[in-house]
């Protein structure tokens, strides 16, 4: 039984069916990443976990409490950073942290979480006074004070500067030694790859793939493309090194643009072999040679047909 | 309740600290009453009325104590070299408006004191004042056994009388004015807390929205406290206002008032989705109870075609209630004042209900 358990949930408004059938379960410690393309029911699915909205049909659990019977004692346990910087903007840090553990029964020291999101130093200044990563990280300080299980963090490092998103990583990494639960969605591949125990992409309203970042991009085709750069003395070559390559059974396909070849390969590694050992029997040089990386974006687009947006 | 105490000292920062509410609670409703306070009621103060005249026939008079009782009257300043001045001369000034009177002193026994003035201002105050001041002054003169001296101004200021009453109204009128104002154009703050989504951040939170709305709602008495005070203190001292304050009415109209008010503010806040339309709308509602609340006048002076129209404006009852208790001293045993709480206490409730009816805790966008 995970900490996280959501059953066959769908969500309609009007005639359009924001969530279709969602269902997923998260183990204690884990961080689960959510990541769909926009308007792909992602921040409804969350909302209806958050207990922000009435799911049409299904139903969430956390830690077996449901949000219907149970919402003073789920909202004591779980801590959300939303997407917009909500804060009181002209109170100071160490108030904003103050009046919302005010909320709580169980509470994490302020000065630890100051800590934590690394502002000892602008305790006293006001919201409005801060920076952008700074407001992120106290938002996401706030999703703290009441030192929940469960956290909810919605896009915590949309519109930060590379170093600004690096910090908001260390944190989010802290909690989970700390053993927390985190329910993360990003616009970022690279943060989803980085931080995921397990990726969750949805599209459509549907689940369509759940798995760790590793398993799904070892679920993907494995033809990879070799790109090799030949030497100019290739020129009277061509034609009878595509075809010699194209005998070998790995390679399925072979394109070449003047000096650059565009192999594809179900087996690179024999592939290569094979070319190679042409190369050198025909005494030819190759300037570069590359073999294409397959990441998570490649996941996210053979599954979803669309271009990831950065 | 430690959360109740860290609600109210949050709405009370964010209240403070927030330079417009100071301008708009406060000094706003200050400088809007001594405005209308200076031009409908510049009789009662004297001691900042200045006139240029011109003397004539100072040196020949037959009444050398009038000359010297004017020239001891600071409201009049005298221009220079009048010495030799004719009357053709004076009235060309005056209808060039270099001067605003000429008072021509007797020559002969038995003859009068004349004054010449500006068609144009015979209806304005300045003419009734120096008309007046004049008067006083003759008065003095022709009475021997009092020795003409410098209560001749304060003689004049006492007999303004007639127009306190109008001080009166006008000070509990913008009292009530700027309570209401108060409560309507302050719930801004909801439509705000909407759009930045911190209203659907604190639903997130296990905070109680009672105990929200109740420490929102104690920032709210302590603005409508300091309007109250403030403005009766300006009232007594500036302008000599004699308040006639019933405590046990004053109170309970002071309280429904204030949050019928808030309630209407919050209505407001519960049917538009941004700030321009909630000031729209408030300011249209501000602008038809300034005018037909009787704020500025009292409802008697209303025309019978716009009573239907006042009858139902919740400013109406506030306004009477505050004038009942504060002016007229009326306690709660009359008609008058369930009338009024009664009014507001309806107000209060149906736009309370209606609000909760529409209140959203976050825009549609940001579903």
């Amino acid at each position: 039984m995970g900490i996280l358990e959501v059953n066959n949930l769908k969500k309609s408004f009007g005639a359009i069916h924001a969530v279709k059938d969602i269902s997923f379960s998260v183990e204690v410690g884990e961080i689960f990443t959510i990541i769909g393309p926009n308007g792909a029911g992602k921040t409804t699915t969350l909302e209806m976990i958050e207990g922000l909205q009435k799911p049409d049909f299904g139903t969430v659990e956390i830690k077996d409490l449901e949000w219907k019977k149970h919402e003073k004692k789920i909202k004591q346990m779980i801590g959300i950073q939303p997407q917009s910087s909500a804060l009181f903007d002209l109170l100071t840090v160490y108030e904003n942290l103050d009046v919302f553990s005010s909320f709580y029964e169980k509470k994490r020291p302020i000065e630890e979480i100051l800590h934590l999101i690394n502002l000892q130093d602008h305790r006293k200044q006001k919201v409005k006074a801060l920076s952008g990563g700074q407001k992120q990280r106290l938002t996401i300080g706030l999703a703290m004070v009441n030192d929940p299980d469960l956290i909810f963090l919605d896009e915590p490092t949309t519109g930060l500067d590379p170093q600004a998103r690096m910090n908001v990583w260390d944190i989010i990494l802290s909690f989970k030694k700390m053993g927390k639960t985190i329910i993360l969605t990003t616009h970022y591949m690279e943060e989803a790859s980085k931080l995921s125990d397990r990726v969750c992409i949805v599209d459509q309203g549907k689940i369509i793939a759940i798995d760790t970042p590793k398993n799904l991009i070892n679920q993907l085709t494995h033809e990879r493309k070799i790109q090799l750069l030949m030497n100019e003395e290739i020129t009277d070559y061509i034609t009878p090194m595509i075809n010699h390559l194209k005998e070998h059974e790995s390679i399925t396909e072979v394109q070449h643009q003047e000096h650059l070849f565009t192999i594809t390969s179900t087996h690179p590694d024999e592939s290569l072999y094979h070319i190679l050992h042409y190369t050198r029997a025909n005494n030819l040089s190759i300037e570069q040679v590359s073999i294409d990386e397959l990441d998570l974006e490649d996941v996210f687009i053979t599954y979803t047909g669309k271009e990831w947006r950065d | 309740m430690k959360s109740f105490i860290k609600l109210f000292e949050t709405n009370f920062k964010t209240t403070f600290r927030e330079k417009s509410v100071i301008f708009w609670s406060i000094l706003f409703p200050v400088i809007l009453t001594v405005i209308f306070l200076s031009i409908f009621s510049g009789q009662n103060d004297s001691s900042s009325f200045e006139a240029d005249i011109a003397v004539i026939h100072a040196e020949n008079t037959v009444l050398p104590p009038l000359n010297e009782a004017i020239n001891s009257i600071s409201a009049f300043k005298k221009v220079e070299s009048t010495s030799d001045l004719t009357e053709e001369e004076a009235e060309q000034w005056i209808v060039d408006q270099k001067i605003e009177a000429a008072i021509i002193l007797p020559t002969e026994e038995n003859s009068n004191v004349r004054i010449i003035m500006n068609l144009e201002d015979e209806d304005s105050m300045t003419a009734q004042i120096i008309y007046g001041i004049l008067n006083q002054v003759v008065g003095e003169i022709n009475n021997p056994t009092q020795p003409t001296d410098t209560t001749i101004e304060e003689t004049y200021v006492s007999s303004g009388e007639s127009d306190l009453s109008y001080t009166d109204v006008l000070i509990t009128g913008f009292i009530a004015l700027s309570i209401a104002q108060g409560g309507l154009f302050g719930m801004v703050s909801i439509v705000e807390m909407r759009r930045t989504g911190l209203l659907k951040r604190l639903k997130m939170t296990p905070m109680s929205l009672t105990m929200y709305s109740l420490s929102n709602l104690l920032v709210r008495f302590i603005l409508s406290t300091i309007q109250i005070v403030l403005l009766a203190l300006i009232g007594i001292f500036f302008y000599g206002v004699q308040f006639d304050i019933h405590l046990l009415s004053l109170i309970p109209i002071f309280i429904v008032g204030t949050v019928s008010f808030v309630a209407i503010g919050f209505l407001v806040a519960a049917i538009t989705s941004s700030i321009d339309a909630y000031m729209g709308i408030a300011n249209i509602l501000s602008f038809v109870m300034m005018f037909l609340s009787g704020v500025f006048f009292s409802y008697s002076m209303m025309p019978s075609y716009l009573r239907p129209i006042s009858d139902v404006l919740p400013l109406t009852y506030f306004v009477n209630g505050i004038r009942d208790s504060m002016l007229y001293g009326m306690g709660i045993f009359n008609a008058d004042f369930w009338l009024n709480t009664g009014v507001l206490l309806a107000w209060m409730v149906v736009t309370f209900v209606i609000a909760l009816k529409f209140f959203r805790w976050n825009t549609p966008e940001n579903r």
